[in-house]
């Protein structure tokens, strides 16, 4: 079904450095509701911002940062509950990573925004 | 042509330890690589899991020729040692104009092993060009435990490889490295083999260690990499240490004291006295 009155939305997200969201963008995706572009895996070597401010200052509006999740033992996985790709109400880690991928894992701060 | 295998050196294989992968390219002849599209045109025969290479793969089969080229030979004897087995093997086909790339994902459970890595090859008998969607491989990313596609929400990250090469090109892979197949834009149908090994014995020393303590070793096993976070990154080095203690069979192996500092309790050692 669809509505040609509604507008789409263009999801971006960013992965930074640190959970600053001055830090270094260090992994992207896209994801385009228009259906104009089909940006997918490996796409492009240069993330759109350098940092999730820039994309802030272009007019993105974040609607939500991942919560941090300090890694402790003994931490199992589950499977997600929800997809990615509901965006507004996307969880913040995608499911419960082990505690080896929390370790590494936790600290991709990450934007999930959209355009005005 | 020398049929000797060519070991791998110390720095090669610090490097495959960094990396999460080693290519080698174009050294596949042009021959075999022409004759390739007609062995997968035909269908890859069955292959039980765990079947010894010369079972799997007769004298004088495809497989068996591709891997006694003695570069694959030597480093897969660097890294496997004598008498690996076949995991499973398989063709990948990407079509003209598929639409769709693979997510990232790790060919992998979420593996705990510190002691024992599989190995991946990949053969590419066709040149792969940026527009045919070549193998997308996230360097350094394979200690980094994952569960399988769980990591298909990153499309892109700083650094990743966005795989080219000439024809005949072969690419070794830690069996945890995060990698995808990209989306084919071209008009072409792109290939790639793909074995997957498994060690029989202790992957210890298995290389040509005559450079082990060079500076060389050291500046591999200390790479960064452009998405590694600032903190997080650091564990890399962590895990790095850890296999390089295995793979050397040194367990005071370490890197700017890192391991031996979070190891030191002296109350503990105190109290096993």
């Amino acid at each position: 079904m669809t509505f040609p009155s509604t507008v789409r939305q263009q999801v971006l997200v960013l992965y930074l450095d640190t959970s600053a969201l001055d830090s270094r963008v260090v992994g992207w995706a896209r994801y385009d509701g228009t259906g104009a572009s089909r940006p997918t895996t490996g796409d492009s070597d240069e993330p759109p911002y350098g940092t999730g401010v820039a994309a802030l200052e272009d007019g993105w509006r974040l609607f939500q940062a991942a919560q941090l999740l300090p890694p402790y033992p003994g931490w199992s996985r589950r499977r997600r509950s929800s997809s990615t790709s509901s965006s507004s109400r996307s969880s913040s880690t995608g499911g419960r990573p082990t505690a080896d991928e929390m370790q590494l894992i936790a600290s991709m701060a990450q934007i999930w925004s959209n355009t005005p | 042509m020398s049929t000797t295998p060519q070991l791998l050196s110390s720095a090669q294989v610090a490097r495959f330890v960094a990396h999460g992968f080693l290519r080698l390219d174009g050294i596949v002849p042009r021959e075999t690589n022409e004759e390739a599209l007609g062995v997968f045109a035909a269908g890859l025969h069955a292959v039980p899991y765990g079947t010894p290479v010369p079972k799997a793969f007769p004298e004088g089969s495809f497989a068996r020729r591709l891997l006694e080229l003695p570069a694959v030979a030597g480093a897969l004897e660097s890294l496997l040692g004598p008498d690996p087995t076949v995991d499973h093997h398989f063709v990948h086909t990407r079509q003209p104009r598929e639409g769709s790339a693979q997510p990232l994902h790790a060919d992998a459970l979420i593996d705990l092993r510190q002691d024992a890595f599989d190995v991946q090859l990949m053969y590419y008998p066709q040149e792969v060009t940026a527009e045919m969607g070549g193998t997308l491989i996230v360097p350094g990313s394979h200690l980094r435990r994952v569960n399988e596609s769980d990591t298909g929400r990153y499309q892109n990250l700083r650094g990743q490889t966005r795989l080219t090469c000439p024809a005949g090109t072969v690419v070794l892979l830690h069996h945890g490295i995060w990698h995808g197949g990209r989306r084919n834009d071209s008009d072409t149908v792109r290939h790639m083999y793909k074995i997957r090994f498994n060690p029989s014995v202790p992957q210890v020393r298995l290389w040509d260690t005559a450079d082990l303590d060079t500076p060389a070793v050291h500046e591999e096993l200390t790479r960064g990499f452009p998405w590694y976070e600032q903190a997080t990154g650091r564990l890399e080095i962590l895990n790095r240490i850890r296999l390089w203690r295995s793979l050397t069979g040194d367990p005071g192996f370490d890197i700017d004291h890192w391991a031996t500092r979070i190891a030191n309790r002296p109350a503990a050692q105190r109290s096993k006295a």
